[in-house]
């Protein structure tokens, strides 16, 4: 059989473009961001994403994995990801040094309705490396500040040292556009910020539900209690978004393994309203 | 009376003593049986016991010991009963919250024999009359020999009145009628063959090999299965592809892994839905281990499987035979 | 029905020898050693048809009227098949710079069509399921389309019903030529020809020689019509006919009831229904490497399997045989309605005869309607 060299113009849904690694950040003991760029000029030059959409990272030999781009769109100097240890490829992600070549296929999945949040508050409540699919939202709704109402962020993690994007927070803390919260589970020195669960310490927040979306990314479980908290505070369902995580491989739909219910994560996700998720009869979390 | 209304009678006596009872019910489907999970005592009527009762329900008994708190009572054939001996003195089951109901066999039908003398054709009906087995297939009634057709261990089988273990045991009066067999004929017909004749035999066997997992899952000593290093990914120790060499290799992980375990109770060929003839690599194992380790899987509680145990000097293993 | 074409039975072979000198033939074989009935080349087929007249004994005939034990789907969809190779490039004079090419192997081109000889009506129902899901959605799958293009479904409709056939109740009917290219019946003496799609008419014109010129159409049209009515009657008729829409909403309210734990309890969890489906879709991705090079391949995958959807963090949101159970069928019964308007069951019966612990998802769907009413 003829092999044929493919151009990276292809429509060949499986075959992932070449990146390279620019850059490692090391955002926590078990967390790294990867910032790459894709190799093909014109591709690159050409990429555009919304915030919220995720790619998949392949090393080749260990496979492919997803994760939400967490840069901002508007940057145009690289695209980043953060990645928690925890299997095959993501340990093969945390090994690779920079320069080193990796597979992207990017952008997927859906995002944010950003648009249709204009003129809203809007509470972002990021736990732990959840931060990450918050993060290109926040900075572009920053960036185009006049169109929204006022931004506020809670931010949770376990100890202090677990915070992702930890000189983003600190801008943030001293920027007039956003407030920001940020709080750790138990009490630690040295910490002066809240202290407590992140669905407890939103409750005492009592933030107001009035045009306002709630935005709620972090582990399944802390998910269930904000989500519980909010309805709580008198949220509609249609205002809380959320973002879920399966297990992935095909990333468009065809390899039958993310769905809830008759959605696919991949194709439907990441991103949902709980107005969306409470139609599909089966638990999402 | 039947045995199979002596085994109701018995469970009606019992089943309040029990969380749920595993035993056979009737199928829509010819020559087959459904295994059924029954609490009630109203639901005791549908259970059947009779020659096509060829499932080994013990494969579900180490789930539901894992699930249940009280006792769960499970129908078997003597040779079934093995199965659930080899669990128990692995050390994988509870002994208390398993009530052994054992029913003396007349020896159970093969329908995969049955079908394979049909060259294949699929059974749409069955009648058992005076000694023979009138199936229907498309095309045409066909009168079979009953002798013929019991499952290969029937042939072979000496504990179908005696069961080595049990809590209840309900007695058959009929007599199986079954010729024995030589249990190694089939064995010494491949052995005479030269290497290449017997990897040309069994590649072409697993050629038609899934991987659907159905030998591994039906299997009542593989109670790995939700782990299985073949289909994790981590680690990953096989490839995923479902080819020759793959099943048969996955298949030499699952003689390997049985050898000293296997009761040879038949399940994983009957399971195979490419009719891959995997009882003769079971068989051709344990026909080792005995050689090996004078031990036959299945037959006493106490003895310690050779697997499971470590011994300096093993008798039947000489050291310079080894190279 | 109307009869187009005719062929005579004793033209059968003949024909098929024909259109196997242009197009790529597969039909059913049945392999009377192994009791398997399974999809073959047609040059394989005349290939063992030589041999055993050497060695005396008949071991494969075509097999028209059962149904094959793995569905047509690996025709198009195999259960394992490269996406890739790829190669890293090291540079030992500078070892800093490491380079990545991926081939593939995909041909665009597919000529000669294949041409899928005596498909059950169900089949063909079966490959149009797979045709939605790998062919349209959000992104076209390249390799499921290069292998689909230009095939030509033939498709015999079904005198003979067995008892594990139900399509009446999930829309179909053993003469449904809806998704076949060319629709054939067996009457007295040879095949009438009930439908000729537009992709198949340069089929039927090739070899055009082997159908016969007179025929009496009307009186096959009448034994045509008793057939038809006679076969349906004896689907047994696990639940009323339903609308798609019905079945996904009864399905939607049993969910988080308690009847999946029974429906569930035989079954082993093993995969064997999964692979036999002719609309089972599900794959798997992996690599493989050895020194610098390797492959990602995909291979067919099952949702019974406990490792599924096991996350890397050791999260399993479908941890329970029930959960994978309920999920499979409502994937089949109520998800894919809403996402593909179709039952994703097309009553093919495989599952039921190749269960080891005889799980009848008839059974499960009936209950499911059952409890719903009480
Ligand atoms: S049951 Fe048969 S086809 Fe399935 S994995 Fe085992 S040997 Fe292979
Ligand atoms: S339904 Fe039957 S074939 Fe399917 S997974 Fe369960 S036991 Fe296996
Ligand atoms: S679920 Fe069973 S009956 Fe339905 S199409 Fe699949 S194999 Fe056939
Ligand atoms: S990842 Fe394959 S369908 Fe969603």
């Amino acid at each position: 059989m003829e092999q044929e060299k493919i151009n990276l113009e292809n429509n060949n849904p499986y075959l992932p473009d070449i990146a390279t690694v620019k850059k490692i950040i090391n955002e926590t003991p078990a967390i790294i961001s990867l910032q790459i760029v894709i190799d093909d000029d014109k591709k690159w030059k050409n990429f555009k994403f919304e915030p919220g959409q995720v790619g998949q990272l392949s090393v080749f030999g260990f496979g492919e994995s997803t994760f939400v781009i967490n840069s901002a769109p508007s940057n145009r100097e690289y695209l980043q990801f953060s990645i928690m240890k925890a299997g095959v490829n993501t340990t093969a992600l945390h090994n690779l040094t920079e320069g080193e070549k990796i597979g992207l296929r990017a952008p997927l999945g859906n995002w944010f309705p950003y648009k249709s949040m204009e003129g809203k508050k809007i509470i972002f409540i990021g736990g732990g490396i959840g931060l990450a699919p918050l993060r290109p939202l926040i900075i572009y709704m920053l960036e185009n500040k006049h169109k929204y109402d006022k931004l506020t962020l809670l931010a949770a993690a376990k100890t202090p040292d677990d915070f992702c994007f930890k000189d983003d927070i600190k801008a943030w803390e001293n920027s007039r556009d956003i407030e920001v919260v940020s709080t750790i589970d138990t009490a630690c020195a040295l910490w002066e910020k809240e202290t407590g669960l992140c669905p407890n310490v939103l409750e005492s927040m009592q933030p107001c539900p009035e045009n306002t979306i709630a935005i709620t990314c972090g582990p399944p479980i802390m998910i269930k209690y904000t989500l519980e908290v909010l309805l709580k505070l008198g949220f509609p369902e249609d205002m809380i978004y959320t973002t879920l995580e399966r297990r992935m491989k095909c990333g468009i739909g065809k390899c039958g393994r993310c769905n809830i219910g008759e959605k696919f994560v991949c194709v439907d996700g990441p991103v949902f309203s709980l107005k969306e998720l409470n139609r599909i009869p089966e638990p999402f979390i | 009376m039947t045995v199979e209304d002596k085994l109701k009678e018995k469970i009606n006596e019992i089943i309040d003593d029990l969380d749920l009872l595993v035993g056979y019910s009737a199928s829509e489907l010819p020559l087959k049986v459904n295994p059924v999970f029954i609490k009630n005592r109203e639901d005791v009527k549908n259970l059947v016991f009779n020659k096509l009762c060829i499932n080994n329900l013990a494969t579900y008994i180490y789930n539901l010991s894992k699930k249940i708190k009280g006792t769960a009572g499970i129908v078997l054939k003597p040779c079934d009963a093995s199965s659930v001996i080899q669990l128990l003195s692995e050390g994988l089951l509870d002994r208390e919250k398993t009530r052994m109901i054992v029913a003396g066999c007349s020896g159970v039908f093969d329908y995969k024999k049955i079908q394979k003398h049909l060259g294949g054709q699929k059974i749409i009906s069955l009648e058992l009359e005076n000694g023979n087995l009138e199936v229907g297939t498309i095309n045409k009634k066909n009168t079979l020999k009953a002798a013929d057709f019991y499952a290969d261990k029937c042939y072979w089988c000496q504990i179908y009145n005696k069961p080595p273990l049990y809590d209840d045991f309900i007695e058959n009066d009929q007599e199986p009628g079954i010729q024995p067999a030589d249990k190694y004929a089939d064995l010494e017909i491949i052995e005479s063959k030269s290497i290449e004749e017997i990897m040309n035999y069994w590649d072409g066997q697993f050629s038609r090999c899934i991987r659907c997992y159905a030998c591994r899952n039906v299997c009542p000593l593989e109670i790995c299965q939700d782990r299985c290093i073949t289909n994790l990914d981590e680690p990953y120790w096989q490839s995923q592809r479902i080819n020759t060499q793959e099943g048969k290799f996955f298949q030499m992980i699952r003689v390997m892994h049985l050898a000293g375990r296997c009761t040879e109770c038949g399940e994983c060929e009957r399971a195979c839905p490419k009719n891959i003839p995997l009882a003769k690599l079971m068989k051709k194992s344990a026909q080792i281990v005995e050689r090996l380790f004078d031990y036959k899987a299945g037959q006493e509680i106490d003895k310690k499987p050779p697997f499971l145990t470590f011994k300096d000097v093993e008798q039947n293993i000489k050291e310079e035979n080894l190279s | 029905m109307k009869v187009l074409e005719f062929i005579d039975k004793k033209n059968i072979d003949t024909w098929l020898d024909n259109v196997s000198g242009k197009y790529e033939v597969f039909l059913p074989v049945r392999d009377m050693e192994n009791a398997v009935i399974e999809f073959l080349n047609y040059k394989d087929f005349k290939r063992t048809g030589s041999q055993q007249e050497a060695s005396g004994k008949k071991r494969f005939e075509a097999e028209y009227k059962e149904k094959t034990t793995m569905s047509p789907k690996h025709l198009f969809f195999p259960a394992t098949e490269k996406l890739f190779d790829f190669e890293y490039i090291k540079d030992i004079k500078n070892p800093q710079k490491t380079g990545l090419e991926l081939t593939t192997a995909e041909k665009e081109d597919c000529y000669p069509g294949k041409v899928l000889f005596g498909l059950k009506p169900c089949d063909a129902d079966g490959i149009a399921r797979l045709d939605k899901v790998f062919n349209e959605g959000y992104k076209e799958d390249n390799y499921y389309h290069n292998k689909r293009k230009g095939s030509i479904l033939v498709s015999i409709g079904c005198k003979e019903i067995f008892p594990d056939c139900f399509c009446t109740l999930v829309g179909g009917n053993p003469f449904n030529f809806e998704n076949a290219d060319i629709g054939m019946i067996e009457v007295s003496h040879g095949y009438a020809i009930v439908k000729i799609s537009e992709n198949a008419e340069d089929l039927i014109n090739f070899s055009r020689q082997y159908l016969s010129k007179d025929f009496k159409a009307a009186a096959i049209e009448e034994e045509i019509e008793n057939l038809v009515n006679s076969s349906s009657k004896k689907i047994i008729q696990y639940w009323d006919k339903t609308s798609p829409d019905d079945m996904a909403a009864v399905m939607d309210k049993s969910i988080n009831t308690g009847v999946w734990d029974v429906i569930t309890s035989k079954c082993i969890s093993c995969g064997a229904c999964t692979y036999v489906c002719p609309t089972c879709f599900c794959f798997n991705l992996r690599d493989e490497q050895k020194n610098l090079k390797g492959q990602r391949y995909r291979c067919w995958d099952y949702c019974m399997n406990n490792s599924y959807t096991l996350e890397a963090s050791g999260h399993n949101p479908r941890a329970d045989k029930s959960q994978r159970y309920k999920n499979k069928v409502n994937c089949k019964y109520n998800y894919n309605i809403k996402r593909n308007k179709k039952i994703y069951c097309v009553g093919c019966g495989r599952c039921i005869e190749i269960c080891p612990v005889s799980m009848d998802i008839r059974e499960a769907v009936k209950m499911v309607i059952t409890d719903n009413k009480e």
